[in-house]
C-alpha cells in the first residue's frame, strides 16, 4: 500500500521533470528517481490512461520510451513541479535553523531560507519557530572541528555538578532534544566523551592537532544518553500531576500504582540532577530507593532549610 | 493503492486543474473513469477519500461556489496554489540548502529529499562542505506534524483528543503557532475550553489531529495583535495572570552563569564575586518555588520573608 502511494508521489515528481527534460536518456532518469527501468516503464504505461475530460486521442498524455530516451508530452500542465509540502518545507527550514545555529549568519543560507518560504503556501513558516538555542562556545567548537584541533573547556557537568577542566579531541557535534553535544576524546578520562556545549563554562582552542579515528561513526550515537560505569537504578513514585517526568527522562520502566501515582525506574550516572529534580517536585515525588538517594536528599533539603530559618 | 485508483487521481489533479470554474461532485462523477460505474453514494464515499489524500499529498482541493448566486458548491485547485514559483536558486543557495538537508538525522528523509528534487531540479549534491561532523535530530518524526503546520499555515480550526496531566480531553483549537522545545513539538494556540492561550505537545495528542472545516478555503480566525511565539514560549513558569508579588532571588557564582543561559527572560545584576542577584514577580508561588529548587543549593529567594517562609515550609515536607 505504501509502495504504491510512494509511487503516485514520485509520479508527480516524476512528469515534470520528464517534462522540463524531454529526452533524457533512461539511465538518467532511472538514477534520479532511484528506480529500475521496469519501474520506470510501469509509471509511464500509467500516464497513457490521464488526461483532459473528454479523454480522446488529442486529450491524453504522450508517454513512451524511444530507442533510450524518455518523451512525455501533451501534459503542460504538469511542466511546473509541485509547490512544496508543508513537510517538506518544514524539514528544510528546520535544518537551515540547526545550520545557521552551529555556523553563524551565513548569506547564502539565509537567501536560501527565504526562497524556500516563497515555495511554500504563504505564511507557512513565518509561525513557526525551530527555537534552537547558539550559544557562544558552539562557534568555538565548530571551528575546531573544522580545523581538528583540541580544545580545552572548563565544564560544569549537571549530572555531578562539579567543574572540571578538560583537554578534548573534538570528534562530532550532534543537536539531540534540543541541545547541542560535542563527541569528543577526553584526555583527562583517556576515553570517549560526550559534553553539552552548553554547560561548558569556558572553551580555548589549543595548538595542538586532534585527529579523528578513521573508524570514527556518527550514526552510532541515537542517543545522547550515556551509560556511565558507576550508573545506578533508582525508583521514584511520582504523584499524576509530576507525570511530565516520564516523557523527559529516559525510564527503565514506568507502572501505575493503585492511588494513581506513577512507579518509575531509570538509570542515573550522577545523582546531583536527581537531586534537584527532585527538590522541584517536592511533594509530588517519593525515593524509594537507594536508600542513599533519599539520605542526600534529606540532608540537602535539611541544610537548604537552615538558610530559610 | 491500485493502478486504476493512480489513474483516477491523476486524471482528478487534471481536471481540477484546469477546470476555468469549480466543477461540482456531480460533474466529476459524470466525467472522470472509475468513479463512473458505482453508484452516487460508492462514489461520494471514493470522492472524500481521494481528496484526503491529496491534501495529504500537499495539493489544495478548494470548495467555493459555481456561480455568483452561490447556488451550487464546487471544486478546483487553484494554480497558483499548485505550482512551485519560479525561484531561480544561485548555486550557493542550492548548496546551502543539500547541507541543511544533509545535517537531519531521521528515520524517514523521504520529505527532505523530494523537496530538494522540486527546488534543484537537475543540480547535484555539491561535492565539498559537506559536514560530516554534524547530526541534528530535531524531532520532525512527531505525530501530527504536517497537519499541525498545515493547520497554522493556513489559520484552520483544529480539533484532537489531548492527554493532560488528568485525562484525556477532546479539544478544539485556533493553531497560532508552532514550535520545538527540547526535540518536543508543540501546537500554541487558543483553547476553546478554557478560553485561554495554551501549547499542546504533539506526542500527547491522541489519534489525530483534524481540520474541523478541511475544504472551506480561507482563515478561519485571526491571531490576537501582540502575540508572538518567543514571547509565549518564554514567559516565566510562574506567572500565570493574578497580581504578581516582586521576589529577589540571589543566585551563587557556580550558578549564576547558567540562570543567565537558560532564563533568557531573566534580568541578572551581576557582582564582582560572580553572583548575581535578580528581582522578579511571581503569581504562583509553588511553581516559583519549583523553579527556585531546582537551582538546588545555587539560589535563595531573600525577599519578601512569605516566600521565604513557603520555601521554608516545603523542604521540611521532604525532609518528612
Amino acid at each position: 500500500m505504501a509502495d504504491l502511494e510512494d509511487r503516485f508521489r514520485r509520479l508527480l515528481l516524476l512528469v515534470p521533470y520528464v517534462l522540463r527534460h524531454n529526452g533524457a536518456t533512461v539511465d538518467e532518469v532511472c538514477e534520479r528517481f532511484a528506480i529500475t527501468r521496469s519501474e520506470l516503464v510501469a509509471d509511464l504505461n500509467l500516464l497513457f490512461m490521464c488526461g483532459l475530460p473528454g479523454y480522446g486521442p488529442g486529450d491524453l498524455i504522450e508517454a513512451y520510451i524511444d530507442g533510450d530516451q524518455v518523451w512525455i508530452r501533451m501534459a503542460d500542465y504538469f511542466s511546473r513541479p509541485m509547490r512544496l509540502t508543508p513537510a517538506e518545507g518544514l524539514m528544510l527550514y528546520a535544518g537551515g535553523q540547526a545550520l545557521a545555529a552551529v555556523s553563524g549568519p551565513d548569506p547564502a543560507l539565509e537567501r536560501a531560507m527565504e526562497r524556500l518560504s516563497d515555495a511554500l503556501t504563504p505564511g507557512a513558516l513565518e509561525r513557526v519557530s525551530v527555537g534552537l538555542e547558539s550559544p557562544q562556545e558552539l562557534a568555538m567548537v565548530k571551528e575546531a572541528l573544522e580545523s581538528h584541533r583540541r580544545l580545552h573547556l572548563t565544564y560544569q557537568s549537571q549530572s555531578k555538578d562539579e567543574i572540571t577542566e578538560r583537554d578534548v579531541d573534538p570528534w562530532a557535534l550532534l543537536l539531540s532534544e534540543g541541545r547541542w553535544y560535542l563527541v569528543a576524546y577526553c584526555h583527562r578520562v583517556n576515553d570517549e566523551r560526550i559534553f553539552r556545549v552548553d554547560r561548558m563554562r569556558r572553551v580555548v582552542q589549543l595548538s595542538e592537532p586532534a585527529p579523528v579515528p578513521g573508524d570514527f561513526d556518527l550514526s552510532r550515537y541515537d542517543s545522547v544518553y550515556f551509560e556511565s560505569a558507576e550508573a545506578t537504578t533508582v525508583t521514584l513514585d511520582i504523584a499524576p500531576r509530576a507525570n511530565w517526568v516520564c516523557d523527559y527522562y529516559p525510564l527503565l520502566s514506568q507502572e501505575t500504582l493503585d492511588d494513581g501515582w506513577i512507579r518509575i525506574r531509570l538509570r542515573a550516572g550522577g545523582t546531583a540532577w536527581l537531586e534537584r529534580l527532585l527538590l522541584r517536585l517536592g511533594p509530588e515525588a517519593r525515593v524509594i530507593e537507594p536508600e542513599s538517594l533519599r539520605q542526600r536528599l534529606t540532608s540537602t533539603a535539611r541544610s537548604l532549610a537552615a538558610r530559610y530559618a | 493503492m491500485a493502478v486504476r485508483k493512480s489513474e483516477r487521481l491523476l486524471n482528478l489533479i487534471v481536471m481540477l486543474l484546469e477546470t476555468s470554474q469549480p466543477v461540482t461532485a456531480e460533474q466529476i462523477h459524470r466525467t472522470i473513469p472509475g468513479y463512473g460505474q458505482d453508484s452516487w453514494d460508492t462514489f461520494k464515499r471514493m470522492f472524500e477519500r481521494d481528496k484526503e489524500e491529496l491534501r495529504e499529498m500537499g495539493i489544495p482541493v478548494e470548495l467555493s461556489s459555481v456561480d455568483s448566486w452561490d447556488t451550487e458548491q464546487g471544486y478546483r485547485i487553484p494554480k497558483d496554489r499548485y505550482y512551485l514559483p519560479d525561484l531561480d536558486l544561485a548555486p550557493d543557495e542550492v548548496a546551502a540548502l543539500w547541507l541543511a538537508a544533509g545535517l537531519l538525522r531521521m528515520s524517514d528523509p523521504g520529505p527532505a529529499r523530494t523537496a530538494l528534487m522540486k527546488l534543484t531540479e537537475g543540480a547535484p549534491p555539491p561535492t565539498e562542505g559537506n559536514l560530516s561532523w554534524l547530526t541534528a535530530d530535531l524531532g520532525l518524526t512527531a505525530p501530527n506534524l504536517t497537519v499541525a503546520l498545515d493547520s497554522v499555515a493556513a489559520r484552520k480550526k483544529v480539533t484532537f483528543s489531548y492527554r493532560s496531566k488528568d485525562a484525556v480531553r477532546t479539544r478544539l483549537v485556533e493553531p497560532y503557532g508552532l514550535t520545538q522545545r527540547r526535540g518536543k513539538w508543540y501546537l500554541v494556540g487558543h483553547d476553546e475550553n478554557s478560553d485561554e492561550i495554551r501549547s499542546f505537545r504533539l506526542d500527547r495528542v491522541e489519534g489525530t489531529i483534524r481540520l474541523t472545516h478541511p475544504s472551506r478555503p480561507g482563515p478561519e480566525f485571526e491571531i490576537p495583535e501582540g502575540f508572538t511565539l518567543q514571547g509565549y514560549m518564554e514567559r516565566p513558569p510562574f506567572v500565570q495572570g493574578a497580581v504578581p508579588e516582586k521576589a529577589t532571588v540571589r543566585f551563587d557564582p557556580s550558578t549564576a552563569w547558567w540562570v543567565e543561559r537558560s532564563s533568557p527572560w531573566l534580568r541578572l545584576e551581576h557582582h564582582d564575586d560572580l553572583s548575581a542577584t535578580a528581582v522578579l514577580e511571581v503569581t504562583d508561588d509553588s511553581g516559583f518555588i519549583s523553579w527556585l529548587l531546582g537551582f538546588g543549593e545555587g539560589a535563595e529567594v531573600m525577599q519578601p520573608q512569605r516566600l521565604r517562609d513557603l520555601t521554608r515550609k516545603r523542604l521540611e515536607e521532604i525532609c518528612g
